[in-house]
């Protein structure tokens, strides 16, 4: 009998889980699709540079508590970030430099830029390369599906969506977007195997102009219990940032 | 597929049904309980924030601090084994001035002390404590837009991991067996213009400059061509061997690749010829050459980061075409032996045979017996917190494929308490004796390290 219970409660969740994705050809996903173009939107500095400070605190279970400061200048047109960590002491002028296509990571002790990829962790955090530019989910991702549900006090979108290109971190994104004012508030991040390996809490955004940006994002990573990363964004600006910031001879002029 | 993932999917859920995520250890209530939406005061900022970091009142003053202690057993074939302690003190130590956005001076110093007694040729007792200037220079700009650097700095142009041939300027040269050692650099002027993406350099040279003919000038040009960097440059110096240089760095997936290649006309080295026997007449010529020499490498890395954490590993392999490297590998085999011969002579109690052997040893260049192959290979694997314990792994290669001669080292560094941090490892050569790694034949070290109080400040 319990036998039965099981295969039938087994089949239950096959139907659910299949009735999860198989309706991504049947359904209209416009709406969701307008809603991403949204986020796109509203994350990108289209005609201001932006720059701030990230106070980052890494929890791991082996290293244990580490406070983290970077200096972050963006340029969302012609794809250029620079961070710059300013503390711990021991990594201070290590800087990542993005041009289009181009990261680089640059290691003041040999002075040397070598090249990095975005879906690489920072600095042996939670978060990655890719979390400090504007996102770009219309463009690397299909919706796959969608739910309606609540998480805390908001009605959500629950979609689901598919990397379409190679640039992004994880090929499987499950995004939990306000119904009423298009903000992320929740991600989880599932590899090839659709295995969950990160989930990212964006607790609280401010405005910039037309921008919206999340000023306290805590990253969990989901393989190991008790790591995770917890950033708060200060000192915003958009005051315009000279050119030979987004430069190779302005990381090495910072620099000790 | 689709299918295919639909069953992962009911896998995942069945399989996990009961299983929670470490997100779920937060109180969402709680956290997504108000308003989404805050104001942030903005703050009064004296300078913007890109010239605030270029500015400083006083001194800004760091380093770091080295002290260990390495045991080591080495077992030689037909030998007794033989036991050896020893001990490294030492470190860095900066000083950075920034009075004003446009203009700030830099200076860093190693110091090192012998803590083992060092007695030199004649006897008598070096200075066990060394200080040498690894950079001191300034920085200034014309308009923000011209980067200029005076003065002895470090330089990497390569973008080689274990060599780097195209790397023509820096004084030091990379260690295979230690690849992230600061190299030192030379005293120049470098001349810096970026435009976008793409960077243009010229270096003016002085090491060893007496007249101004002597002067070298190495013009360097780096862009971009879809995720791909590539640099160009060359390096003229006269009486030196006039080089053209080209790197390539790129990624494929999660893999860096990179390469160099470089053109010389001449050589900076001598060449030891065949001929005679060793000890009639107690001679072995060296010539100069002026042709045509090609060097080429290409390696990767790749950094896998295990989701259980088990295999956190880098990988990284390099190999290396040396155009100055010998065809045949008996004539450099030699010209160590006949040197091997000489410094033997020199500690000759017959006092004509000792002078006639320190008269020739001050001919020899101990870099034209240096990197002598023409194939070589260079490999380390890194195993961080090794099946997740707190462990960690390396082990690095060097071999000369030419004369099927290498170094291995592979090192076990175990766990840390507070600032003590222990390691073991084992060290071994192959190769026969007078050649580039055999040295007087193959042996094998047994090594247990430990570091003390050592960090950055």
């Amino acid at each position: 009998m319990n036998k039965m219970r099981f295969l039938s409660a087994a089949l239950v969740l096959c139907f659910l889980a299949a009735g999860f994705v198989v309706p991504a050809k049947a359904q209209d996903f416009s709406h969701i699709e307008a809603i991403l173009e949204r986020l796109d939107r509203q994350s990108r500095f289209e005609n201001t540079d932006f720059s701030s400070v990230l106070t980052m605190v890494v929890e791991d279970q082996e290293k244990g508590i580490e406070k983290m400061v970077v200096r972050q200048f963006r340029r969302d047109d012609g794809e250029r970030f620079l961070l710059l960590i300013q503390e711990p002491i021991t990594e201070k002028g290590q800087g990542y430099l993005l041009e289009g296509d181009n990261l680089w990571f640059y290691d003041p002790s040999s002075r040397q830029f070598a090249h990095t990829s975005l879906k690489e962790t920072f600095q042996g955090s939670d978060a990655r390369n890719a979390d400090f530019g504007s996102n770009s989910y219309s463009s690397s991702y299909e919706v796959e599906g969608y739910l309606e549900g609540t998480l805390g006090n908001f009605e959500v979108y629950i979609i689901d969506l598919k990397a379409v290109d190679d640039t992004v971190p994880f090929p499987f994104v499950k995004l939990w977007v306000t119904k009423d004012s298009d903000l992320v508030l929740k991600t989880e991040e599932y590899s090839l195997t659709y295995r969950l390996m990160r989930t990212g809490l964006y607790p609280k955004y401010t405005k910039v102009g037309n921008v919206v940006i999340p000023v306290q994002m805590i990253f969990v990573d989901e393989l190991v219990e008790g790591n995770k990363t917890q950033i708060s964004v200060s000192e915003i600006s958009v005051n315009d940032i000279p050119d030979h910031v987004f430069t190779k001879a302005y990381i090495e002029r910072v620099n000790r | 597929m689709r299918r295919h993932r639909s069953f992962l999917v009911a896998l995942v859920l069945i399989l996990g049904i009961s299983s929670t995520t470490w997100a779920m250890d937060f109180d969402f209530d709680d956290l997504f309980g108000g308003d989404l939406l805050v104001e942030l005061e903005e703050e009064e900022q004296i300078r913007p924030p890109e010239e605030a970091l270029l500015v400083q009142e006083g001194l800004d003053v760091g380093g770091n601090y080295q002290f260990s202690v390495t045991a080591g057993r080495v077992y030689m074939k037909e030998i007794d084994p033989m036991d050896s302690l020893r001990a490294s003190l030492g470190g860095q130590i900066y000083l950075d001035a920034r009075p004003d956005p446009n203009f700030r001076v830099f200076g860093k110093a190693g110091l090192s002390y012998a803590v083992s007694k060092q007695v030199g040729q004649a006897g008598q007792a070096s200075d066990p404590l060394q200080i040498r200037l690894q950079e001191l220079f300034s920085d200034f700009n014309y308009d923000n837009k011209v980067f200029f650097r005076a003065g002895k700095q470090n330089v990497k142009w390569g973008v080689g991991y274990f060599f780097s041939p195209a790397d023509v300027i820096s004084v030091g040269r990379i260690n295979p067996m230690d690849p992230e050692v600061e190299l030192e650099g030379p005293v120049a002027l470098k001349m810096h213009y970026p435009r976008g993406s793409t960077n243009y350099y010229v270096y003016t040279l002085f090491d060893g400059v007496e007249e101004p003919s002597q002067v070298a000038l190495a013009p360097k040009l780096e862009f971009v061509l879809g995720g791909t960097e590539i640099g160009v440059g060359g390096f003229y110096q006269k009486d030196k061997a006039p080089r053209a240089m080209l790197t390539v760095s790129s990624s494929l997936g999660n893999l860096a690749v990179f390469g160099e290649a470089v053109l010389s006309k001449g050589s900076d080295k001598r060449f030891a010829e065949a001929g005679p026997s060793l000890l009639h007449p107690p001679t072995y010529p060296v010539v100069e050459k002026d042709q045509l020499f090609f060097h080429a490498t290409a390696g990767a890395m790749y950094n896998h980061n295990d989701p259980d954490g088990l295999f956190n590993l880098t990988l990284a392999g390099q190999y290396y075409f040396n155009g100055e490297g010998y065809k045949e590998q008996d004539d450099i085999q030699k010209l160590r032996e006949y040197y091997g011969l000489l410094l033997g002579m020199a500690q000759s109690k017959d006092e004509t045979m000792k002078e006639m052997a320190e008269k020739a040893l001050e001919d020899f260049s101990l870099s034209d017996m240096a990197s002598t192959g023409r194939h070589y290979l260079a490999a380390m694997i890194g195993w961080s917190n090794l099946l997740n314990t707190k462990l960690s792994a390396s082990a690095y290669l060097n071999a000369n494929l030419s004369d099927q001669l290498g170094m291995v080292t592979t090192t076990l560094k175990l766990p840390s308490i507070s600032k003590i941090s222990p390691s073991v490892g084992v060290s071994f050569n192959y190769g026969d004796v007078a050649t580039e790694f055999g040295g007087v034949g193959r042996n094998t070290t047994v090594f247990a390290a430990i570091t003390l109080g050592s960090g950055s400040f």
